[in-house]
């Protein structure tokens, strides 16, 4: 499917939210939009989605089309098994064929248990859950999900993830935006920009924020003077890594964890004097070892 | 299509707030009712009074459907035809509510005075019924969101319509009572039910474009 020069605003006398989107979209493709609060992402993937219409332009060949906006809400008079049953009939389905997929799509998410309460009953992450069925449920080629995340617990995240997979795999397209740059960050994926003022371009993945493992911390080196003897006691306390020899006395490397048992055990020594303690730098020891 | 008018059907239903445009219906006609009314005239009433109703009844399709869901299910089956099956089944619960009015007339009204027999005068009725019906749905699709979104904006606008449907001489809802009150009595409003059907479908569809490019 394809936009060809797509515009679109809400009315008349509102400013343009999307200009000029020349976006072809191949089989099999996973496209990750980006752009900061209010630049149009949303409004990139309705109108991807279909959900609403350009004001400019046209979008051409869309195929059979899952949809997940963004903040579902519950207030509705059905419960979650007749909203996707309804949600089947619009696809086309029959009505027993309708019943079945949503019922396999409820035990899916872990949340059959619930297919008979009204959705304003249920909890932010089911109402969710329910909301990504009612996307799946068509068996979609084209999958729109807009922060579909929002609230999943990890089953629901390893299912969606998956079925994001599945789809790209089978030649689907996947259109998503994600708050969280890790979000399917290990799979490859276009990246277009809305930025603001709303022209779409093409964009280079964005930066992954570091780790939140803390940096590898290399050991901790003591250096003691007028401690006497080569130092062998002090080479079994737990967390010494060497013991060496060096001009004013010994150099103790220790291990971080464990540095300061062993300053602790130093300082209680009435010979020992502590002339330094030196952090060495991390990374991965010498010999490979993690 | 067939799906999303299901939906909506579903969405009305069980939402319960057909209830109060029926209601409203339901105490007009028993306010007007007195029993020695001639049949032409308590028909004209009944037929009148479904304007504002199935207005009403077609503002309750039109806005109780939260706009994420309406998203979800217009990128399922076309923006366009979602909006339209609010339409049409508010439409279609008018027309079952104006032709019960109608039958409620016929069983409690006194047989018409002059020549057009209570056969004649009864389809006369229907049909201004449906006219009327029509109509009350052409005033709902043009007063309501997303063409006229504040509540408060869309009760003045729908309120004035309604005036203008029964006052206005240009109006087909009028033209359709007019012509079934039996002292005018001559056959069928077919023309003016046409003409109802023509403004509604030009108000629908403004109101459909509308769904499709204002959300």
């Amino acid at each position: 499917m394809e936009l060809r020069g797509v515009s679109k605003r809400y009315g008349l006398r509102r400013p343009w939210v999307v200009r000029h989107a020349d976006v072809a979209l191949a089989p099999g493709s996973l496209v990750r939009v980006l752009g900061v609060n209010g630049s149009g992402k949303s409004t990139l993937l309705r109108l991807v989605a279909g959900a609403t219409e350009p004001s400019r332009g046209v979008v051409r060949d869309r195929p059979r089309t899952g949809f997940v906006p963004e903040r579902f809400s519950p207030a509705l008079p059905l419960s979650a098994e007749a909203f996707l049953v309804h949600v089947g009939r619009i696809h086309g389905r029959g009505g027993r064929d309708s019943r079945q997929q949503a019922a396999a799509w409820l035990e899916r998410f872990g949340i059959g248990p619930y297919r008979a309460w009204p959705l304003r009953a249920l909890s932010k992450g089911t109402v969710q859950k329910v909301a990504i069925a009612a996307a799946l449920v068509g068996d979609p080629e084209l999958l729109v999900l807009d922060e579909a995340w929002t609230g999943l617990d990890a089953v629901g995240r390893a299912v969606l993830d998956g079925e994001v997979a599945g789809r790209v795999a089978a030649g689907g397209v996947v259109v998503f935006v994600d708050h969280d740059p890790r979000r399917l960050a290990d799979r490859p994926a276009r990246h277009l920009r809305v930025e603001p003022g709303g022209v779409v371009a093409e964009a280079e993945a964005p930066p992954l924020p570091a780790s939140e493992d803390p940096a590898p911390v290399g050991p901790v080196a003591v250096e003691v003077a007028g401690f006497g003897g080569d130092g062998a006691a002090l080479a079994r306390l737990t967390g010494v890594l060497s013991v060496s020899a060096t001009e004013g006395g010994l150099e103790v490397r220790v291990d971080p964890g464990c540095s300061d048992d062993v300053l602790r055990h130093l300082l209680a020594g009435k010979r020992a004097h502590i002339v330094a303690v030196r952090q060495l730098p991390g990374g991965p020891p010498a010999g490979g070892a993690a | 299509m067939t799906g999303l008018v299901g939906y909506q059907a579903a969405l009305l239903l069980r939402s319960q707030r057909w209830l109060i445009p029926v209601l409203f219906y339901a105490a007009v006609l028993a306010a007007g009712s007195n029993g020695h009314e001639p049949l032409g005239d308590s028909l004209a009433w009944s037929a009148a009074m479904a304007i504002p109703a199935v207005a009403w009844l077609t503002r309750t399709c039109l806005t109780n459907e939260p706009a994420s869901a309406r998203a979800a299910l217009a990128a399922a089956g076309g923006a366009r035809a979602a909006q339209l099956s609010a339409l049409v089944v508010a439409l279609l619960g008018g027309v079952i509510m104006a032709v019960a009015g109608s039958a409620f007339e016929v069983l409690v009204s006194a047989a018409p005075k002059g020549a057009p027999g209570r056969g004649a005068v009864t389809a006369a009725g229907c049909v201004a019924a449906l006219a009327c019906a029509v109509v009350g749905s052409a005033v709902g699709a043009i007063g309501n969101p997303p063409l006229v979104r504040r509540s408060g904006a869309a009760a003045l606008l729908t309120v004035t319509l309604v005036v203008l449907a029964l006052a206005s001489t240009a109006s087909p809802a009028l033209a359709a009572i007019h012509r079934a009150a039996p002292a005018r009595g001559s056959g069928l409003p077919v023309l003016p039910l046409l003409a109802a059907v023509v403004v509604a479908g030009a108000a629908w569809y403004a109101s459909v474009v509308a769904a499709a490019h204002r959300s």
